[in-house]
Formats: C-alpha cells, structure tokens, sequence
C-alpha cells in the first residue's frame, strides 16, 4: 500500500501485527485496516484484553508454561494432583506442547523458551535449563522426555539436556520418529522413511 | 529424462515450450541468445541453484517478479520450480515442501568452459564436486551433508566464543554422526568414480598419460568406525580449534586429488591437461549416475570443444551418446553430431526454432 494512504498510526499497527506467526506484511497491513473498520468500544476491548496479557498471564513457576497469574503461581497442569509427576515432557514452545496435550500425555512439562543456536545467540543462558535440571534431580522424577524438534539445533538441545540431567535412576528419552498414522506413503518424504526404516519395530 | 520443458520469465526467455527427446539435442545459437540459458534453466529444475553464477537475482528476466520452469519426465510425471522472494516446489501434482525431496528426480550433469576450476583451483571446488555428486546419488547424504554444514558452523562460532567443552560436545556428537554418514558414502562410491575418471581419462589424454584419483580424508578411520574416530579428533584438536575459531579435523577437510604422475595437477599440470581433467571428472560423475536407483542422468555441454582438438573432440562427441539425454549447447553443431543424428534447435533472442526432420 502507498504511505500516502497510510497514516503513521496504522501503520505502526501493521508493523506489530506482521510479528505475528502466518501474517506478512501484507496480511498485517489488510489486518490493521480492517481494525479500521472496528466500533470504538470494540476497539478498546481489544486493547484491554492486550493490556491485561502481560498483566494476568505470566509463566508457570515450575514449567514455564503460560498461566492466569490470578489464580496463583502453578499453571492448570502443575496444580493437578492427578498428573504424573515422574515424566517431564521438554519442549521449546508452548505451541509445541499443544499437540502432545491433545493426544492424551498425562505426564508434566517443561518449556525451554527455545532451542541452542550458537550462530543465533541463544546458549544455555537464554533457555529455562538450570530450572530443568534443578526439577529432574528431584527424587520424583523419573523420565525426562526430550520433545525438542528434529533439526540440527533441536538435537543439539536435546542432547546437551541428556548431558546435563545424567543420574542414576533417571531415563532420558526422546519422541520417536516416522511415518504420521494414515500417511499415504508414496508421499512421504525421504528423511522420515529413512528414519522410519530406522526404528522400525518387530512385527 | 525430460520430455518437455517450459520457461517463463527464467534469464532472456519470456516463454518458452520445447519437446525433448533421449539421446543428444544440440542449441545453436550465437552468443547471447540464450542457450546456455537453456541448460542452466534444466540444471536448475534439477538442483535448484546454477552453475553459471550464485545470485538467484540474476536468473529471473528483467523486471519479472519470479521465474517459472517446469519439466515432463518421461513417466509422464511433472516438476514445477516457480521462484520469486520464495521458492515454489511441484512434483506429480503435489507441493514439495524440501528441496532434498525435489532434487531427486533430474540429476543433471553440467561441463562447461569454468569447470577448470574443478581441476585447477582450490580443495573446496573437488569437495563441491563430490558433495553433489553424493547428493545425486543418495537423499541420505545430502541429509548428512546439510547436517553436518549447520552442526559445523554452529561449533565454529561456539569456539570463538570460547564456550565450555559442555557446550561443545552435543554439536561434535552431530558432527561425528553426520560427518561418519558422510565419509561412508564418498568411500562407497569413490571407487567408481575413480575407475571411470580413469576411463574417460583415457580417452581424452594422449595414451600413456599417468593420471590417478585419490580420496584422501582428513581423518583416517576404519571402515565402520568413522564416527568414534571423528568424536576423538574433534575433541583432541579443541585447544587449537579454539585458538583458530574454526574446525580443523573432519571430512568438511577431505582432498580429491587429481595426480599426474603421483603429483598434484592443480599445481603441476597445464592449463589444457586441467580442462581434460575436470570433462574426465563430470563425465565420471554422469556415468555413476546411470543406476537404477539414481535419476538421470542429464547431461548438459556448455561448449567445452573449444579445448579439444578435433580428433579428441570427436572422441568426446562420441563418448557423450553413452548418456540417456544431452543437451549441448554451441556456436555451431559439430559435422560429427549432424551426421550422427542430433536433434538441432536454433536458439534466437531467448526464441527457439525446432528443426524437425532436418
Ligand atoms: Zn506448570
């Protein structure tokens, strides 16, 4: 869009919003219009619902997992006296342990907010690690599963995890890899095949 | 092999159609009008970069936003490569999300007159050569070699940040578990491609030539123990590693060395025992990739005869009806592939004109 018909407001909107995971500068810029359009009081419920992000919602204490600070410290997962305790699921991101909540994981979590990349500043020092290593040194943990992703950087994650979680009693553990269930496998790409063969199972 | 290629927006084409066929089809055309530009568009839908330049920008024509080839293979199946500010992967009417998914189904060869660098010019252009040529050959290799290029450069900078050995250690395990799959492969295929560099050598070199190939890795190991061998060198060579900033030991270090007379030819040949020496190489590359498991392969010729006296560019000429398809790229057609054949199609100001029946 020309900067004639976009005033400086709008688009500092755009350039916020085109942070945002799937919006480019594009769609950031039809998002920030369409606003446009939004009644005033609606307009500001939004902005206090923003506000009250940083506010109200806070990482968990334990897990790093986002909470409603209102309702204390620990987040739905941490206070649940039925969940198992002994198995710390490791991910990088919230958006990573949605799926693995979603398949039926009764264990707890931990979110390292990312993953070691020396060439993009993030060592040890910029993930939740010290934290996690504290936890599964407790006597009541018992398995540490490594959910971090399956690129070079999340290996390298997981296997500096293993390193500096090593104890007696405790099993480190890693997500298997394969073929998705109901994958049409004359589709499937050539490295998850390779793994799949890999780790294939006795029949 | 290709049975049809299209062009749109992709150097000085605007579109262009053209049906292919196996066996040799020779581009004439004068300089400049685009027919190295043909084999660099099918060499592009093979592998996704060029063997003219590195800058993707210099691809597209003129003020065009992307570019688009796409190619028929001879199972009827088509590949699809539109790029812009993004790439656009196709393949059997399905998007391809990795390019190591999409570089499997061409396997394109190029010889063209900078090739001397292969033969003349320094390590890293042979340990190029025969990173793609392990690419071709296996999707687990280019795996291992992307791997192992991204654990490399993620070591590097923790040494010149002068990071804990903690910190090292689980990118010098990736390195070694990579680098070992690397090592595994070039010495599985090494020795064919040595027995057909020595062939092709043979050929083209006056007879008696003493020429030999020679794979020398950077850190020796036994067959099987490649990986237990890299993690000891890398964590051996970390006090210098780390004065350096960079990683001295592993096979990002091998040598393909080109011997005349048990002496390097990159130092001790001549400029024309160079250029035979790099067509012996890609020949030798194309001939491995005649296997049932590899695709291709595709050979394309960007007028390497000029080197060539008539009598071994006829022996060269000959030698190339070998291959499945290729396509050369000339001034004019050379009388011995006339005579034997080859299909011609003019090339004018990014025009094609087929010759049928001619
Ligand atoms: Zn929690």
């Amino acid at each position: 869009m020309s900067r004639e018909l976009q005033p400086e407001a709008l688009r500092r909107l755009a350039e916020s919003l085109s942070r945002l995971p799937g919006l480019g500068r594009r769609s950031a810029e039809r998002a920030a219009l369409a606003l446009l359009d939004w009644k005033p009081d609606e307009l500001k419920q939004l902005a206090e619902r923003l506000a009250s992000l940083s506010e109200d919602v806070g990482n968990c204490r334990l897990c790093f997992l986002p909470t409603d600070l209102r309702k204390g410290e620990l987040c739905p997962v941490c206070a649940d006296p039925r969940r198992d305790r002994s198995l710390i699921c490791v991910v990088e991101s919230v958006s990573m342990a949605v799926p693995i909540e979603k398949s039926g994981y009764r264990g707890c979590y931990h979110v390292l907010g990312g993953k070691l990349s020396p060439l993009d500043g993030v060592g040890p020092g910029q993930l939740h690690l010290e934290s996690l290593r504290q936890r599964s040194a407790e006597a009541e943990c018992r398995e540490v599963l490594l959910a971090t992703s399956t690129d070079i950087e999340g290996q390298a994650t997981a296997a500096y995890i293993a390193e500096l979680c090593a104890r007696p009693g405790l099993t480190l553990s890693r997500l298997a890899q394969g073929i998705p269930i109901g994958a049409d496998l004359s589709h499937t790409d050539s490295a998850s095949m390779a793994m799949a063969i890999a780790r294939r199972n006795q029949f | 092999m290709l049975t049809r290629l299209e062009i749109r927006d992709f150097r000085c084409f605007g579109e262009a159609q053209l049906e292919l066929s196996p066996g040799i089809t020779v581009f004439e055309g004068a300089n400049g009008q685009g027919k190295t530009s043909l084999l660099e568009a099918v060499f592009f839908l093979g592998l996704l970069r060029s063997f003219r330049t590195g800058d993707l920008r210099l691809l597209k024509r003129w003020k065009c936003p992307s570019f688009l080839l796409r190619g028929r293979l001879d199972d009827g199946q088509e590949i699809a490569v539109e790029q812009g500010a993004e790439r656009r992967l196709r393949a059997a009417g399905q998007a391809v999300g990795r390019s190591s998914d999409f570089v499997r189904y061409l396997g394109p060869v190029a010889l063209s007159p900078e090739d001397i660098r292969l033969a003349k010019g320094p390590a890293a252009e042979r340990r190029q050569f025969l990173d793609i040529l392990g690419s071709q050959l296996s999707a687990a290799t280019l795996g291992a070699l992307r791997d192992y290029d991204k654990a490399l450069r993620q070591r590097n900078q923790l040494l010149r940040l002068q990071a804990p050995d903690a910190q090292l250690r689980p990118w010098e395990g990736l390195l070694a578990r990579s680098g070992a799959a690397v090592m595994q492969a070039r010495a599985a295929f090494f020795p064919d491609l040595r027995a057909a560099f020595l062939d092709a050598a043979a050929a083209l070199f006056p007879a008696g030539t003493p020429l030999d190939l020679k794979l020398v890795p950077a850190v020796s190991a036994a067959p099987g123990g490649e990986e237990e061998s890299l993690i000891l060198a890398l964590e051996e060579a970390r006090p210098r590693d780390r004065e350096l900033g960079s990683t001295a030991a592993g096979p990002h270090r091998d040598e393909l060395a080109i011997l005349l007379q048990g002496r390097s030819l990159s130092s001790h040949g001549s400029e024309g025992q160079c250029r035979l020496a790099a067509i012996a190489l890609r020949l030798a590359a194309a001939e491995l990739l005649i296997s049932p498991e590899a695709p291709g392969p595709i050979l394309l010729v960007d007028d390497v005869t000029g080197e060539l006296d008539s009598q071994r560019r006829d022996v060269f000429l000959q030698r190339l009806s070998r291959f499945p398809q290729v396509f050369i790229a000339c001034t004019e057609c050379p009388a011995i592939l006339r005579d034997g054949g080859a299909r011609i199609v003019q090339v004018e100001g990014g025009r094609l004109v087929q010759n049928a029946g001619d």
